[in-house]
């Protein structure tokens, strides 16, 4: 990875991190083991360890387990270091945990829409048996502190309404269709989170995932603002899906660790926490954005008449609960966000070219 | 605001069945340029089964695709050109390239109503390359409308951006496709569109019922030029629209001018409800078979009625041309034996 970009992810997680003072300093000595680790979420976390071992002198351990281990340690060779230790584990069987794991984070899952269409059964086994796999090695752990299942907003179900969706509101959910599958799954592993915390006393909460933007996200991944930017740096059009109206409420990934890792020292047993922006932006707006920072400045193509799509599809979280509890607020606005974004493709891509001049010198 | 109404017209794709695929490439060049005069938005092109399917199994194509593709670049100025692409036929590396090197805007991606998984990658391919792409679902009256709402929220996932069901047999009444319409407007978030066969002589009408049952796109060719019995007759439907209120963008007198043109130029013989179109409706087979039923059926001296039922008994779906001759030949045996039974 370019020096320049291991620079700047490493500034975003000392800029997450400045916001909760004393976090650094708690967390030293944890090990952390991070269930699907070496996705968005678990790549993020790897890159706040390093950034709080080697500029914060934590003690930090963060253990990463997943089935494309050797392919993740390949493509960032950067992370491959002593605090950073990844193990290829497939969680739909059992696996063990190192006994000095003092955190528990299960990661596991597909958030990819593609893949809940083509394949929920594995969906469905890896969100709830893979989850049931951990909560069980979880419970055999000593020196246990916290386990934190990461869910989907999308346990809300059709939730009527423009608003921000808060924890408690929880609406409808056809559990006979398969495309729900995924949903219906996490709603499972919240049901087998209660069960191990109830039953077994374990310390555990979740944190319920929205959106989320940045880095070590796939550019080719099927949502809107990742497609806006996969255009906007193959020099297309940016076209809009619906009348653009939809918002999303986006949070960065070095904003989303630094929260996971509060959440992890200070969630409350049996609690639900939402994870995601508190400023929704529409899909118009961010498109906007996207183009504002490419040149030549691409086309925005509206694919349907204003008012044809009709429905609304906003998914942004209430985040007053979060905030209250944990104490936590995003560094990274979502304009920053989208620039820092683009920044990290562009520059993988080799196709910095395609950015403004300015935005591509910072 | 009216509603508007965006019109896909097949004529030089679906009507290159009802010739064999022997569609010339001045034909090509003329109804090109005719149709992009007339304003109509997207002009679909290639062998009627699409990119990468002229074959002995379901026919040769007088023309390459490639030449297919130039050709048509060439003369549609502002309409945007559009290929029917069928995973297994049509091959990301040979074909969808080739059709994105040579300009191609709108690629259309198609499965059997129940087989959506297939179109993924070439789904993909399509993104990536910056090109529109809409998920197609062929024969969709083989499903039901709830089956064929989770087919397409597959395409969708996969970043298909409209939605297009196929009356591939022409086998619906108004009422099947407002069912399927309006469920399928009610379970995606893209456009939906609808793509008639007039076997039972509702291509117009169920082209209406699409519409008000949400569908926004619309399929339509010159003189209803396309397998089987045909196509909705898209200056019919431009008529109706404008009658109706909806905006097509297209020029009605142009429109004409370029269905006469279709008509002089590339049509043999004008689509008509012939008696093997109403059985091919009836049972729910492919319109395209019409052609090799009839003369598969004549060789072996088996009435194309008795082949249409039993295709249609076996759910014979386009690709399986092989099990005409095969159901031929079972029927004719069957008549043999019942012939020496008798005597």
């Amino acid at each position: 990875m370019p020096e320049a970009i291991e620079r700047s992810l490493r500034q975003d997680c000392h800029a997450s991190l400045d916001i909760l003072p004393g976090l650094s300093a708690r967390l030293s000595g944890h090990r952390i083991a991070v269930i699907g680790g070496t996705g968005f979420i678990g790549s993020w976390l790897a890159e706040t360890v390093t950034a709080l071992n080697d500029d914060l002198g934590c003690k930090v351990r963060i253990d990463l387990l997943s089935r494309h281990a050797a392919a993740w340690l390949a493509a960032h060779p950067h992370l491959d270091r002593e605090d950073v230790a990844v193990q290829s584990v497939d969680a739909r069987s059992p696996f063990e945990l190192a006994r000095d794991t003092t955190l528990v984070l299960f990661a596991a899952g597909y958030a990819d829409p593609r893949m809940h269409a083509s394949n929920p059964h594995q969906v469905f086994e890896t969100t709830v048996h893979g989850l049931g796999h951990a909560l069980a090695v979880a419970s055999r752990l000593e020196l246990l502190q916290r386990f934190v299942n990461i869910s989907s907003g999308l346990v809300l179900g059709d939730v009527p309404g423009d608003q921000a969706m808060s924890e408690t509101r929880i609406g409808a959910l056809d559990f006979t269709r398969f495309h729900n599958v995924y949903a219906e799954a996490r709603r499972a592993g919240e049901s087998l989170v209660a069960a191990y915390s109830g039953q077994y006393r374990i310390p555990a909460s979740t944190a319920r995932a929205f959106t989320f933007i940045g880095p070590y996200q796939a550019l080719d991944a099927p949502w809107a603002l990742n497609n806006f930017m996969r255009d906007a740096l193959s020099g297309n059009d940016i076209r809009i899906h619906g009348d653009g109206t939809t918002r999303r409420g986006y949070l960065y990934g070095s904003d989303a660790a630094a929260w996971l890792l509060k959440l992890l020292l200070d969630g409350k047993d049996g609690e639900v926490y939402n994870l995601g922006g508190a400023e929704p932006a529409s899909h118009s707006d961010v498109a906007a954005h996207v183009a504002a920072l490419t040149t030549p400045t691409p086309r925005l193509v509206h694919m349907s008449k204003p008012g044809l799509a009709g429905r609304n599809h906003d998914f942004f979280p209430d985040l007053q609960h979060t905030h209250s509890d944990l104490g936590v607020r995003a560094a990274v606005p979502v304009l920053s966000a989208i620039e820092r974004s683009m920044q990290w493709h562009a520059r993988r891509l080799g196709v910095t070219r395609r950015l403004r001049e300015d935005v591509a010198s910072r | 605001m009216s509603k508007q109404i965006l019109i896909s017209d097949p004529t030089l794709r679906d009507g290159n069945h009802a010739v064999r695929h022997q569609i010339t490439k001045e034909s090509f060049a003329a109804y090109c340029a005719a149709a992009d005069r007339a304003g109509v938005p997207i002009v679909e092109v290639g062998h009627g089964n699409g990119l990468g399917a002229s074959s002995m199994l379901v026919g040769e194509c007088l023309l390459t695709d490639e030449t297919i593709l130039r050709t048509a670049r060439e003369n549609l100025p502002r309409s945007k050109m559009a290929i029917h692409a069928i995973p297994g036929f049509c091959t990301i590396q040979r074909h969808l390239t080739m059709a994105v090197e040579l300009g191609v805007d709108v690629i259309r991606v198609a499965s059997h109503c129940t087989e959506a998984d297939i179109t993924q990658r070439h789904i993909d391919f399509a993104r990536k390359n910056g090109k529109e792409v809409y998920g197609v679902l062929m024969m969709s009256h083989m499903a039901s409308p709830e089956m064929l709402a989770d087919e397409a929220r597959k395409m969708e996932a996969y970043g298909a951006e409209a939605l297009v069901i196929m009356d591939s047999a022409g086998a619906y009444l108004p009422a099947d496709v407002s069912r399927r319409i309006g469920t399928l407007v009610d379970a995606l978030g893209i456009p939906v569109g609808f793509h008639a066969h007039n076997n039972l002589g509702m291509g117009i009408a169920n082209s209406v019922a699409a519409v008000e049952a949400g569908a926004t796109i619309i399929d339509g060719s010159a003189r209803g030029f396309g397998a089987g019995a045909g196509n909705a007759q898209l200056e019919v439907l431009v008529a109706v629209f404008k009658q109706m209120g909806y905006e097509t963008g297209i020029d009605l007198y142009k429109m004409l001018d370029a269905a006469d043109l279709a008509e002089k130029q590339m049509i043999q013989s004008m689509p008509y409800i012939s008696s093997t179109s109403i059985v091919s409706g009836m049972s729910g087979v492919f319109s395209g078979f019409i052609k090799q039923v009839n003369s598969i059926g004549a060789e072996h001296g088996v009435d194309p009625r008795d082949i249409f039922f039993e295709l249609g008994r076996r759910n014979a779906v386009a690709g399986q041309e092989s099990l005409i001759l095969e159901v031929a030949l079972g029927l004719k045996a069957v008549k043999a034996l019942a012939g020496a039974a008798c005597a």
